[in-house]
């Protein structure tokens, strides 16, 4: 595409401008380069803006329309595809591409140019600013040669590609592992929280029917334990109701039958009797209750006698509290261990199959399968290094072979070459021989005698001689200069006579006529005369003609002749009509005055033949100066031209004479030097015909020096190129072995990595490699088994412990434990101790009790027995009183009573249960049975009994406990929603893990594969480019640096400038100003690139030429009017001088526009 | 008397809610246990209304559920159902033949599971029978509707039946059956269950019956949206009827916006507003999730998919400063026009190196193998079951010819977004 104008209708501060780009040069070089110079504020900026407005769109933000009267359009007319087209735009949201009519337009007519681009990739790809080319400058010095890169940035226009690769996989990285986020792995580490969480949590339906069994099952083993139970305890209660029935039912049967020895007492007043019965019956309550108290404190004394010792095992409450508590907890971790169990099988079946698909058969421990952190990150590394080592080295063995080819070829071009010698011998002849110009001489001389000969065929075809006649004419002797010019007085003189004469005749001839018209009445006789007068008069013109010319002397004769004839004829025709017309009255007069006439006429004709005579001598003498007949000159002018003819022939021969010696001396000197440069040649091995002149040999010298200096220059280019490929071939190999080297280094490193981890050591690599991606599962499992087997030995070693603590305490307290529960597990053992002690600790509160009881009732008993005394006393004062009956008789009458009621109804009460016990319905048979009773045998029996009953209750509480562990739970199994939420929770990081996976997946396969497509691009663009970044970099550096290539380096092919010494030198070394120019040649060769392939805008320069100085800013433009002749190349400038730089670097080259002038 | 029954199906209890992200940690709760408050809504009602049944035409659980828990919670509500009077009558579906739950059922009164044998239950009363039969296996390509026992005469006779009902491609294995072979046998309802989407297939008339899927109470994922239904039946002078009624707790939505215009990020950031608005509009009373799909210029796509958690985050701010009870899922990305229109970066050489890569990268074994290998490492850090997932075996299958992948595409949609990242203009301008 090519700008034609730009119209800034209303734009900015523009209003109606427009910017005509005009190209400049000859019609068939014209040349594209547009300066566009406008100081600071005039508009440079805005020209830039505005052509990208045109083609893209007007953003929304634009402030181009702040000074405008309407709204903003700006427009072009263009070439594009060399279509003419015309196209505005304004700032709409939509059609706003219009006409010059405002009419929206159905088509994109720069729809070509910007194909494939958005604005900023448009404006970086088009356009080179000064900071563009300062940081394009800084990148190519920080010693980033890579060709790749500084190509891409060329063509692209976007820079640090590799640092925007390394961002991204940096993103990729960040992904996975990015710190204070939610990266992806705190997100798996979440969800593997929350896998465990709800294994810990889940309940399988076999665990949940196993449970449900299990619960089954203890219900009916408690069940059974309590039946048994109940069973021998009602057994005990029987024998026990048995012992316990017969001596007190002896004791109370016995008081009874004394009661019946009782008698009445003595009959009192009824108030007496009342008052005595009130105390009687109060004393004996009082002694009653003396009585009871005392019963019962002997009972309790008995009881209390009978309490065995205080158990010892209470002096060991704590111990046995700590050894209990122990005990509860190894039990609970005993009902964990299925689980545990279960664990540690997982974990080494994981183990397993990881080991069977990394098809490692290790005899040893799996729990020891694993790397300390420092052996895998030291053979991850290696692994990693190992894929690079062996990538490196088939490159660098490709590289080698690839040299290896291209040094035979440099070898291979170098044995074609034909020899080259020295042209140096040649080219000094060669030089010596055109120190004088011959040819030039030769030229000149033979040009000169060339030049003399035409001269004297001038001369001699003026003369009408031919030029062979020269030799005659030099040698002729003519009359001088003086003899000439008197004959030419006289010749003069005789042709003025002839003239007067001439003229009186033609007075005469007039007055003739004049008489003639007169005598005109007399018809054709006048006519006649006419004629004849004028055939005389024709005649003597022709006479006179003849003298003043040329005519020979014949001529002139003959001339004469009839001249004398046709007046004669006229005088006799007149006489014949004088005759024939004598009727005209002044034929007389007519007649005179032509006879008048014809005397004067024949005076005047003899005057003239006299003068003609003399002018006939006069010719006379001039023809004597002529030769002969063959002269094709005459008279005076052709004495004048011989004269004339003659000098020139005289002076070109003369001049000939010299030339043509000279001549000979040239073609002589030509010929030694035709023989020398022959010899010359024949010795630079160039055979020259002997016939070849000196011009044709120094062609050929010249052009033989030219073939050696071209040979010389192969060959040197060729053995410069077979020593670089050689150098080349050194450096890769040298490189070659030195990878070979590392590889060695790191099978070795490799093999002391592998020989410090359990990894058999001859474990290939890959399979290494396979190991280390499984080691965390590995080591996940490992973990899980260590936990899980710790937890095991744990729980062995506690039960181990509490075993030994249990013997030690043992020991040391002295408690002795049954037989049974000898060898038993220590939770029996325990529980049994902690029964017993619970037992002895009730025997002991018991005991207490009884004292504590016995205490009081001795109280009690003091206070009754002092209570009966007063009473006692109040009654002797009665019974005193009463005289005869005695206070012991009716004290005992009334004890015996209140006996009497008590036994009986004691006795009652016993009776039932003594019936119950024995299982009689009488007394008799109660008595009868219980002398029949064998009171040893139930005992004996008791004691077998409550043996029994202790086991069983034993029983009864293990599976009671049991069951109620299992039913609880069982309970525990709901149908709770927490797994749920937990597999929601999990549901949500898993999508959000989903994303960011996608994403890591997507950025590094993308920025692989463009790494990947970066390689290739450089392959595909390196040559083109390169060829066009040199051209114009020779030119920006004035020849210094003449050429571009690569040369391989540490991160593949590495750009390298070769100076015109053929010194190379890396790009990094240059200096800042010409590392930007570097960079803006790639850009320029990257535009062109683009531009063979599609329609380019024009390349925009901003600003770009003002940080160099005049030398470089000067070359930097004649670059760009050689770009400029393909394509169209705009630079914005707001330096003045850099007009002046152009004007001197690149005249006739460039357009200026300026933005300061008036459109 | 009228005979008054609820049809429900697919009831998935305990499966997750795959559309919610933990940004929405305030649906949360909601959500976690969405598929049973669906149920408890479906019981509530039953026992509120007092109906005679309850009917669940198959897939109680995930086939994948592995926690009785869901099956002690299962049989908790029927158990209130049966003191309620109402009477459970379920067939198994393909994910219960596959599930190794086996709820507490022996234990529950008022309750039938049909076995895979056709049976019947009676309403002596009502004169209703009630036929089903249940999956035996999690796949049966066979049509199950001929073993199902003759229509009661004089009865009203209401099919239950786990089916894919045929024309529902992709669900062949799950007792195929026709609208006509159901009509034919003679019943006057069907319920069915197995589609998720609710829908009457046919409607009952005299001589034809009604063919009912109720849908999933509880859609899961942005492939069932809608709100959650379940069918209220009456059987009345030997005629049936039926209404539904809500039950879903959270409703997930998508919602399609047009952006044809956009040129640019900036665009698409300035119609926020018009999203927030377009989301709304698509929510229903209940908590709602909700996907605005944009549809947008093909080659605004890669570069709009850099900044979609930005866009999420204003679309949602813009949600939340209008209605509460709203979430935005995430955006969804529709492009329109030429996929090949969608070059990231618009430069021309990033271009070429994304051509290159799309004619000849899948030609590089060494560099597929390299990128598989690096995806294979991360993927190998996953859970299993989150490496299995579509979105991210797909990338791999992607990789492998043999599989069916076309390496070269997804290479260069993977190169266009990095490509994107780097020219870092992205969804700007264009003509």
């Amino acid at each position: 595409m090519r700008l034609d104008t730009l119209e800034l209708v209303r734009y900015g501060h523009f209003d109606g401008r427009t910017l005509e780009f005009r190209k400049a040069g000859p019609a068939d070089r014209e040349i594209d380069l547009q300066i566009v110079y406008g100081p600071n504020e005039a508009g440079k900026s805005t020209i830039r803006e505005a052509i990208s407005d045109l083609l893209f769109r007007v953003k929304p933000q634009s402030k181009m329309t702040f000074a405008v009267r309407d709204v903003l359009k700006i427009g072009a007319r263009a070439t594009v595809a060399q279509v003419p087209v015309e196209a505005y735009r304004l700032k709409k949201n939509k059609e706003d591409l219009v006409d010059a009519q405002d009419r929206p337009l159905r088509d994109n007519p720069f729809a070509a140019v910007t194909d494939g681009f958005d604005r900023a990739g448009f404006e970086q790809t088009f356009s080179v600013n000064r900071k563009q080319l300062e940081s394009g400058g800084e990148l190519i010095l920080k010693g980033e040669g890579d060709l790749g890169q500084l190509l891409f940035a060329g063509t692209s226009g976007l820079q640090g590609l590799p640092e925007k690769l390394s961002e991204l996989n940096e993103r990729a990285s960040a992904i996975w592992s990015r710190k204070g986020g939610a990266s992806a792995r705190v997100l798996v580490d979440a969800i593997k929280e929350i896998d465990q969480r709800i294994r810990e949590l889940q309940t399988t339906q076999g665990a949940y029917d196993g449970k449900r069994r299990e619960v089954d099952r203890l219900a009916a083993a408690f069940e059974n334990a309590r039946t048994d139970y109940a069973a021998v305890d009602a057994e005990i209660r029987r024998v026990s109701g048995r012992l316990n029935a017969l001596n007190p039912y002896r004791d109370k049967l016995r008081v009874l039958n004394e009661l019946d020895t009782l008698g009445a007492g003595e009959t009192a007043s009824e108030e007496e009797w009342e008052r005595l019965a009130r105390i009687v019956n109060e004393l004996a309550g009082l002694e009653a209750r003396l009585g009871t108290t005392k019963e019962t404190k002997e009972a309790l004394e008995e009881q209390h006698e009978a309490t065995p010792e205080a158990d010892p095992i209470l002096g060991f409450r704590d111990a046995v509290g700590e050894l209990a508590k122990m005990a509860e907890k190894i039990r609970e971790q005993r009902l964990s261990r299925p689980k545990r169990e279960t664990e540690a099988d997982d974990a080494r079946e994981t183990i397993a199959r990881v080991l069977r698909e990394l098809d490692l058969e290790i005899g040893a421990d799996a729990a020891n399968l694993a790397l300390p952190t420092r052996a895998a990150g030291t053979l991850t590394d290696l692994l990693k290094k190992r894929v690079e080592l062996v990538a490196s080295q088939e490159t660098a063995e490709q590289e080698v072979e690839s040299a290896r080819e291209k040094l035979d070829e440099a070898t291979r071009t170098l044995g074609s070459l034909p020899t080259a010698d020295d042209p140096a011998a040649l080219r000094a002849i060669l030089k010596a021989s055109r120190e004088r110009d011959l040819s030039a001489d030769h030229r000149d001389a033979s040009r000169a005698i060339a030049g003399r000969r035409e001269e004297i065929v001038l001369a001699m075809k003026s003369i009408g001689l031919s030029p062979d006649k020269a030799d005659w004419l030099n040698g002729f002797d003519l009359p001088g200069t003086d003899a000439v010019e008197r004959l030419e007085l006289r010749l003069r003189r005789a042709g003025e006579e002839v003239g007067k004469l001439e003229a009186e005749r033609t007075q005469q001839v007039k007055t003739a006529a004049a008489a003639e018209d007169d005598l005109k009445s007399l018809g054709e006789v006048v006519v006649l005369s006419d004629e004849a007068l004028a055939a005389a008069l024709a005649s003597r013109d022709e006479v006179v003609r003849a003298l003043r010319g040329n005519l020979s002397a014949e001529r002139v004769e003959d001339l004469r002749g009839r001249l004398a004839a046709s007046i004669a004829d006229a005088d006799r025709i007149f006489e014949e009509r004088i005759r024939n017309a004598d009727r005209l009255g002044d034929m007389n007069a007519a007649i005179r005055s032509r006879d008048r006439a014809r005397f004067t006429g024949e005076r005047i004709s003899t005057d003239l033949e006299i003068a003609q005579r003399v002018l006939q001598e006069v010719e006379n003498d001039v023809s004597s100066f002529v030769p002969d007949g063959s002269v094709g000159v005459s008279g005076l002018l052709g004495i004048r031209a011989l004269i004339a003819a003659q000098a020139v022939v005289r002076s070109a021969l003369a001049k000939v004479a010299t030339c043509s010696s000279e001549l000979q001396e040239i073609t002589s000197a030509a010929s030694e030097w035709a023989a020398g440069l022959r010899q010359a040649m024949v010795e630079a091995g160039r055979a020259v015909s002997e016939d070849a002149k000196l011009s044709v040999v120094q062609n050929l010298a010249e052009e033989w020096i030219g073939t050696l200096e071209t040979r010389g220059r192969d060959h040197a280019l060729a053995e410069a190129r077979t020593t670089e490929a050689e150098l080349d071939l050194n450096r890769r190999s040298e490189k070659l072995a030195r990878l070979t080297s590392d590889l060695s280094d790191w099978e070795t490193a490799f093999g002391e990595a592998i020989a410090g981890t359990w990894i058999p050591a001859e474990t290939p690599p890959g399979q290494v490699s396979d190991i280390l991606a499984r080691l965390p599962e590995l080591a996940e499992a490992r973990a899980n088994l260590r936990t899980a087997v710790h937890r095991l030995t744990r729980m062995d070693e506690d039960a181990s412990t509490m075993a030994e603590r249990l013997e030690a305490f043992l020991d040391a307290s002295g408690i002795a434990i049954p037989g049974e529960l000898a060898g038993a597990d220590f939770a029996m053992v325990i529980d049994h101790l902690r029964d017993r002690l619970d037992i002895a600790r009730e025997r002991n509160q018991a005991a207490k009790a009884l004292a504590e009881r016995i205490d009081a009732l001795e109280d009690t008993i003091s206070t009754l027995g002092q209570q009966i005394a007063d009473k006692r006393s109040e009654v002797a004062d009665l019974v005193e009183r009463f005289g005869d009956p005695s206070f012991s008789e009716l004290s005992q009458l009334v004890r015996a009573g209140i006996k009497r009621h008590e036994l009986q109804e004691s006795l009652a009460a016993h009776s039932h249960a003594v019936m119950k016990a024995l299982g009689v319905t009488t007394v008799e048979e109660a008595l009868a049975l219980m002398s029949a009773t064998d009171e040893d045998g139930l005992r004996a029996e008791m004691v077998g009994l409550e043996a029994d009953r202790s086991r069983l209750n034993q029983e009864r509480d293990e599976s009671g406990r049991a069951h109620a562990v299992a039913s609880a739970e069982f309970a525990k199994m709901t149908g709770s929603d927490e797994i749920a939420r937990l597999i929601q929770q999990r549901e949500s990081l898993k999508v959000e893990l989903i994303d960011q996976i996608q994403d890591y997946i997507r950025i590094r396969a993308g920025e692989r594969a463009l790494n990947w497509a970066l390689t290739r691009y450089r392959q595909a663009n390196k040559a083109p480019m390169l060829e066009a970044a040199g051209r114009f970099f020779a030119r920006m550096t004035d020849g210094r640096y003449p050429e571009l290539i690569t040369q391989p380096g540490n991160k593949g092919d590495m750009l390298v400038a070769r100076e015109g010494t053929g010194v190379l030198k890396d790009v990094d070394a240059l200096t800042e100003g010409t590392s930007h120019q570097l960079f803006l040649a790639l850009r320029m060769a990257g535009y062109l690139e683009l531009a063979r392939d599609r329609q380019a805008p024009p390349l925009i320069l901003d600003d770009i030429l003002s940080s160099s100085d005049e030398k470089r800013t000067g070359a930097m433009l004649e670059a760009l009017a050689d770009l400029a002749e393909e394509v169209q190349v705009i630079v914005l400038t707001h330096h003045a001088f850099v007009l002046d730089i152009a004007q001197r670097a690149v005249e006739g080259r460039h357009s200026v526009i300026r933005l300061d002038e008036a459109a | 008397m009228a005979f008054r029954f609820i049809h429900t199906a697919d009831l998935h209890l305990d499966s997750p809610l795959k559309a919610l992200r933990r940004r929405n940690a305030d649906l949360a709760d909601a959500v976690g246990v969405a598929t049973r408050t669906a149920f408890e809504r479906i019981v509530e009602r039953a026992i509120e209304d007092t109906v005679d049944a309850l009917l669940i035409a198959g897939d109680l659980y995930d086939g994948t559920t592995r926690d009785v828990s869901t099956g002690l919670y299962l049989a908790d509500c029927i158990r209130r159902l049966g003191a309620a009077g109402v009477h459970t009558l379920i067939v198994l579906g393909n994910h219960d033949a596959e599930s190794v739950i086996k709820p507490p059922f022996a234990s529950v009164d008022h309750l039938t599971v049909f076995k895979p044998k056709a049976g019947t239950v009676r309403f002596e009363e009502v004169q209703v029978a009630i036929h089903g039969a249940s999956f035996r296996d999690s796949q049966v390509p066979d049509d199950m509707v001929s073993g199902y026992p003759e229509p009661v005469p004089g009865w009203v006779n209401i099919g239950l039946l786990h089916t894919s009902l045929g024309g529902y491609a992709g669900h062949a294995a799950y007792a195929p059956t026709t609208p006509a072979r159901l009509t034919d046998k003679g019943y006057d309802y069907w319920g069915l269950g197995h589609v998720h989407k609710s829908q009457v297939v046919q409607e009952g008339r005299e001589d034809r019956s009604w063919i009912v899927y109720p849908g999933i109470p509880q859609g899961r994922d942005m492939g069932e949206t809608g709100p959650g239904r379940a069918v209220l039946g009456s059987v009345e002078d030997g005629r049936v009827a039926i209404e539904w009624f809500d039950v879903g707790p959270v409703v997930l939505e998508r919602v399609p916006v047009r952006l044809p215009d956009a040129a640019s990020i900036d665009d698409v950031r300035l119609e926020v507003r018009t999203i927030a608005e377009a989301v709304i509009g698509a929510a229903g009373p209940e908590q709602s999730i909700i996907r605005p799909e944009l549809e947008v210029p093909a080659f605004l796509v890669p570069a709009l998919h850099r900044v979609r958690d930005e866009l999420l985050d204003l679309v949602q701010t813009n949600v939340l400063a209008r209605a509460g009870r709203i979430s935005v899922e995430k955006i969804g990305l529709v492009a329109a026009g030429e996929a090949r229109d969608s070059v990231e970066g618009h430069n021309e050489t990033l271009m070429e190196l994304t051509g290159l890569v799309r004619d000849h990268a899948a030609g590089d074994a060494d560099l597929v193998a390299e990128i598989a290998r690096d995806l294979d490492g991360v993927l190998s850090k996953l859970p299993a079951d989150v490496r299995r997932e579509p979105e991210l075996d797909t990338p791999l299958t992607s990789l492998e010819p043999d599989r069916g992948g076309d390496v070269g595409a997804w290479l260069e949609t993977a190169v266009r977004e990095a490509a994107a990242a780097i020219a870092g203009t992205g969804g700007e301008e264009r003509p």
